[in-house]
């Protein structure tokens, strides 16, 4: 019995050491196949890094969430993810992509209301976050805050190891754990106000416009949201101007245009999206 | 109950999950260090968990009803003096099993069809009738969602254990505790292997010696099995499913190509399956029955059912088949072929309550008797036309026809209806050469999606279905191979297994 227990234990280790110097292997030949499929579930968000590490010829980029997916369409200098990326994420990709690209001019991000309530255990944010974020050389683009967060979750060493970013089995744990609160982001918006404040003076030292837009709401979620609460938050932490457009420019619109209070029914993507690009023509227009 | 405990037994324990993977050690480490005569009662105890992990709580009182009956009836059978008592007693106890099968398992469709036939018949009597003057009544239709699994392996074991000791082949067994396992014995209560008596009773009295080599070869059985089931047949299943549960989508080329990838599909699902049961089994030194041996290279249909869930046919083949053709034993050639079709059908209807599964039956019951009676005219033409039937080039072809018979069946057993099977049929004769099939070649999705995406997974189908059996002479070579081969097996199910929510496809059985 001893005999097994210890040659268990000697294959255990082996195969933590094969599975992570295969998974190195595997992140260098992904873009030459799709086989392993390590984007599943978070195509937009491995795009958006994508675009973000090479150059953009463009003046302008639009970052965002999975509504704003709906409202523009896919181009070069369209870097939108989803919602479950984060702020964190968010911050990294326009870091990123101001840091590769000079050019660039104008950041428009386009947000909805209740993607600021993203925390980082949520649903889906596994696959959009932690796994394409959450590694060696971003670490130090992280506030404090997300960092002490992430260090609070147990398995968080895994997650830094290479066969976390490969092995489709740690892609299940956003469907396990979408009910655990282990890490997830505080009501009071501190991550939201840290990450917008980190673009904005990003934003600042380059002279880059940085625009924070609304897609149309829908009147369910325009119940479920504390509108006053979120708007308290940001005068309070004097970022009323960089968040003037998205109060501004904030409409409601009826449901019956929605699926599930946020995202438009396939029916009404175009007709949304048209409205949307037309409404706000004048932060949207680019020159190549 | 500590919350770790309570949380180990809500989960739904499938074969290729992490809850079954700490489960087994559990109960491992607990068998292990329990004495002699308490080593069953753990294993029970484990196996009342296990099923009753299914959140079905009506599952756990069936099982124990039939334990309880079949195993008083089987002592009642023993003690009986009088053959008429004797058959009396079998036949209530078989009663009683196939009751509780029925009624858990096709009643949903007897009433559905039996409403059908009440309707079609209502509206012709009425279009008769200028006044109508009749009334008609339906059944009401029973709830289809009742939660049968394993349940027609554990009844089949009864059933046999039950008409062995009728034919005195077996003693009863005295010790209820014993009994009691040998129906539940949660490696193969869901899906088998169907034990029979005399060979997994005695290995539960046996007194328990830790063997090294036992237990490594159970984890390499369990490991295999993994495999099988995670990197090809669910693999596999991903090139099927879109093409069976869209047939209107589809044509007669890719139903082809989806129909080979669903045979080879099934097979490593559920030989997939029964390695991880066997391999279970082996850590309690415990031998269950190898449910294949290559069934894709049988050479006959006759072969193949020597080959392909063993456990079931062996079954099929000593309780309906043998005193079925006793029974014609009058009727010379026709007896046989009555008994081998009334056979398949059976083992056709034990699949579930389907047309396409009775069709399946069917068809392979009209495979086994056309061999029977084209026998003697194959041997004489063969003759005749001096053909040398033992060359390699004939058995070849012979294990490419019986592989193509075996694949057409398939069509019936996977098509989701027997209307969408009569579909498929048609458009592989119909729609096969049309424009289409050059259009498929030439554009990858989805023709050549199967071809060349999943090139790899097919022809590690293919060579593992035809070199299955070697694997496990990796144990005889030095450590550095044995060693790399358990890495590269290990690791390429993590890497290349499917992880979304895939069922065993014989769990429904």
């Amino acid at each position: 019995m001893i005999k097994l227990l210890f040659k268990s234990l000697l294959f255990f280790l082996l195969l933590l050491i094969t599975l992570n110097l295969l998974s190195l292997i595997v992140m260098k030949i992904t873009p030459l196949t799709s086989f392993f499929n390590i984007h599943k579930n978070a195509e937009w968000v491995y795009s958006a890094i994508d675009k973000s590490h090479a150059t953009i010829s463009n003046d302008t980029i639009i970052v965002g969430d999975s509504v704003a997916h709906q409202l523009i369409p896919p181009s070069s200098y369209n870097l939108i993810m989803t919602g479950a990326a984060t702020l964190a994420g968010q911050y990294i990709v326009i870091h990123n992509v101001i840091k590769n690209s000079k050019t660039i001019k104008k950041v428009v991000f386009i947000y909805y209301p209740g993607s600021f309530k993203f925390g980082y255990d949520n649903k889906y944010t596994y696959n959009n976050f932690i796994k394409p974020f959450y590694c060696r050389e971003n670490i130090s683009l992280f506030d404090q805050s997300t960092q002490h967060k992430l260090h609070r979750h147990k398995y968080y060493y895994l997650y830094m190891l290479p066969m976390s970013k490969v092995l489709p089995i740690f892609s299940l744990i956003d469907c396990e754990n979408s009910e655990s609160k282990n890490f997830i982001t505080s009501e009071d918006y501190d991550d939201v106000i840290n990450y917008i404040r980190l673009i904005h003076q990003l934003c600042e030292e380059r002279k880059i416009e940085f625009i924070v837009i609304s897609p149309p709401v829908s009147m369910t979620h325009k119940e479920q949201f504390d509108f006053v609460k979120f708007k308290k938050i940001i005068s309070a932490n004097n970022l009323s101007g960089v968040f003037y457009n998205y109060f501004q420019s904030l409409e409601f619109k009826d449901d019956k245009y929605y699926k599930d209070s946020w995202h438009f029914k396939d029916e009404y993507e175009l007709e949304m999206s048209a409205y949307f690009q037309a409404k706000f023509k004048h932060f949207l227009s680019h020159s190549n | 109950m500590p919350p770790r405990i309570i949380l180990l037994w809500t989960f739904a324990m499938a074969f290729n999950s992490f809850s079954y993977l700490l489960f087994v050690t559990i109960v491992y480490l607990a068998y292990y260090f329990s004495k002699d005569s308490f080593r069953w009662f753990v294993l029970f105890v484990a196996s009342m968990a296990f099923y009753s992990a299914l959140r079905a709580p009506h599952l756990i009182v069936i099982l124990l009803t039939i334990t309880t009956i079949s195993y008083f009836i089987g002592l009642w059978i023993d003690q009986s003096t009088s053959l008429k008592a004797k058959k009396y007693l079998l036949i209530s106890g078989i009663s009683a099993n196939a009751l509780t099968l029925i009624s858990l398992k096709y009643l949903p469709f007897i009433t559905h069809n039996i409403n059908i036939m009440i309707r079609f018949t209502a509206s012709f009597v009425l279009s008769l009738q200028d006044k109508p003057k009749m009334v008609f009544f339906v059944l009401t239709p029973v709830n289809t969602a009742i939660v049968s699994i394993g349940v027609s392996y554990y009844i089949f074991q009864a059933i046999s254990y039950l008409i062995d000791i009728y034919w005195e082949t077996e003693k009863p067994e005295r010790h209820f505790g014993h009994f009691a396992l040998y129906m539940s014995f949660f490696p193969k209560l869901l899906q088998g292997p169907i034990e029979r008596a005399g060979d997994l009773l005695p290995q539960f009295k046996r007194p328990y010696i830790f063997d090294y080599d036992n237990a490594r070869s159970g984890m390499l059985f369990f490991a295999w099995g993994l495999f099988k089931k995670m990197v090809i047949a669910d693999r596999l299943a991903l090139l099927v499913d879109p093409v069976y549960n869209n047939i209107h989508d589809h044509n007669g080329f890719q139903f082809i190509i989806a129909t080979y990838c669903y045979a080879l599909q099934i097979y490593f699902d559920f030989s997939g399956y029964t390695d991880m049961a066997i391999g279970t089994a082996k850590l309690f030194n415990i031998n269950l029955t190898q449910n294949f041996n290559r069934p894709y290279l049988a050479t006959s249909v006759a072969d193949f059912w020597r080959r392909w869930h063993i456990s079931f046919s062996r079954w099929i083949l000593d309780y309906i088949f043998k005193p079925v053709q006793m029974s014609l034993r009058y009727w010379g050639q026709w007896g046989a072929t009555i008994a081998l079709m009334v056979t398949f059908l059976i083992s056709g209807i034990w699949h579930g309550a389907n047309w396409g599964f009775i069709v399946w039956g069917l068809l392979h019951g009209f495979y086994m008797a056309s061999a029977a009676i084209f026998r003697p005219f194959h041997k004489k033409l063969f003759n005749r036309l001096n053909i040398n039937t033992k060359s390699t080039f004939y058995r070849t072809l012979q294990v490419f026809f019986v592989f193509n018979l075996v694949s057409f069946a398939w069509i019936f057993f996977r098509a989701n209806s027997i209307s969408d099977a009569a579909y498929i049929v048609t458009s592989i004769q119909t729609h096969l050469f049309n424009s289409d099939f050059i259009h498929n070649f030439m554009y990858p999705y989805p023709g050549l999606e199967i071809i060349s995406g999943n090139a790899l997974i097919l022809v590690a189908a293919l060579l593992l279905a035809t070199f299955n059996s070697q694997i496990f002479t990796v144990q005889k070579y030095s450590s550095f191979y044995r060693w790399s081969f358990y890495l590269a097996l290990v690791s390429s199910t993590l890497f290349l297994g499917v992880y979304d929510d895939v069922k065993f496809i014989y769990n429904r059985f």
